[in-house]
């Protein structure tokens, strides 16, 4: 790996960078798995803490908005194949562990695959982004209102219907999921009759904040003010707070730039790739330190 | 299959007065049991499954999909 990352330092082409992108794909991400089945028996056994009166509902509250805040991730692991790598008689994996990972943010694995894959194939535009409505917005705080409004009026269904026409597969593939999301909607109905409080305060608002967490850090900072355009549309960016808390979404243009590379292994292959990255123009790459560790990126960027 | 798939255009149509209805109705008559005491009474359970209905309804017509 470190002769090929040498090696490029001559040789820019595309097929070199896809020669080194090559080296880090294909492992199965098991520590997405560990998350997200982690998270969710987090999140079911604050639910029996709290209802069996061991924990108060506030402390509920804390865990279960923490534990929601890492159920999108193994999905997106999943949505992208990660979970069974190149073995392609687990895949099964990446629907059930994406799945079960989703159930605290009350989402289907199948319509958010399929949203999210139009996202890759139309970052940025503004008639088939499905992320667009909350990503190019002046600052956090619309991005959090902005997405939670996805479904309403104004939002995400003109885009929907335009891809849908285009493309069969994913209204077919919507219709699946939306059987997920009526499980889901009868199940919060059902839980809010038997523990009202608790629905409340250990489902819905932690599912929430959430939400507006995932619209701030993976869309709006990665995507916010960029044109349409391989190399173009995702930047490098930091803020104040340490890489891990942003779910490393400060490195997210590794993953626009080849979404095959595991969440895990985007550090490395960045430090691979970096010249690659500088060459082609991603926005923020020539500031990428020389090795990716912890929260390096702070320093790099104001 | 048909009933089926009126259910589903009737939840489509009708889905967040229903979610209103019962999801917000449910957590609004335990707020009422929360401050004003554990009282159960009919009154005040009628006047939480009330506002939730209208938050389903001001849900539906306005478009704040956020209720669900």
């Amino acid at each position: 790996m470190d002769q090929l990352a040498g090696d490029s330092q001559t040789n820019l082409s595309i097929e070199e960078e896809r020669k080194v992108a090559r080296t880090f794909m294909g492992r199965i991400e098991w520590e997405m798995i560990v998350v997200g089945l982690g998270q969710c028996i987090v999140w079911v056994i604050t639910w029996g803490l709290v209802v069996n009166d061991v924990i108060p509902l506030w402390a509920g509250l804390l865990i279960s908005t923490i534990s929601t805040a890492c159920s999108y991730l193994p999905s997106h692991a999943g949505q992208h194949g990660h979970l069974s790598g190149k073995h392609k008689q687990l895949n099964w994996l990446n629907t059930v562990v994406g799945q079960i990972s989703l159930i605290p943010l009350a989402q289907s694995h199948h319509i958010l695959k399929a949203t999210h894959m139009k996202h890759h194939a139309h970052t940025n535009d503004p008639e088939r982004d499905p992320d667009y409505r909350h990503t190019h917005v002046d600052n956090w705080f619309q991005s959090a209102i902005q997405i939670q409004n996805q479904t309403g009026e104004g939002g995400l269904i003109e885009v929907v219907e335009k891809l849908s026409e285009e493309d069969p597969k994913f209204a077919k593939t919507l219709e699946t999921g939306s059987l997920v999301g009526l499980v889901f909607f009868f199940a919060q109905m059902a839980v809010a009759v038997i523990y009202p409080l608790e629905t409340l305060l250990l489902w819905w608002i932690p599912r929430k904040i959430a939400v507006s967490y995932l619209g701030i850090i993976f869309s709006h900072e990665p995507h916010k003010n960029l044109p349409v355009g391989r190399y173009k549309d995702s930047r490098f960016w930091s803020n104040a707070m340490p890489r891990y808390l942003n779910h490393s979404m400060q490195i997210h243009a590794m993953h626009h730039m080849y979404p095959n590379i595991c969440h895990y292994d985007e550090p490395k292959a960045i430090e691979a790739l970096k010249p690659f990255m500088v060459a082609r123009g991603i926005p923020g790459a020539e500031e990428i330190p020389e090795k990716i560790k912890l929260n390096p990126l702070i320093r790099a960027f104001s | 299959m048909k009933v089926i798939t009126l259910f589903f255009e009737h939840i489509t149509t009708w889905g967040l007065v229903w979610f209103g209805l019962i999801f917000w109705g449910s957590i609004f008559n335990a707020i009422f049991n929360y401050f004003l005491g554990d009282s159960h009474s009919l009154a005040f359970a009628l006047t939480a499954y009330l506002l939730g209905l209208i938050l389903g309804l001001l849900g539906k017509y306005k478009g704040w999909s956020w209720i669900n």
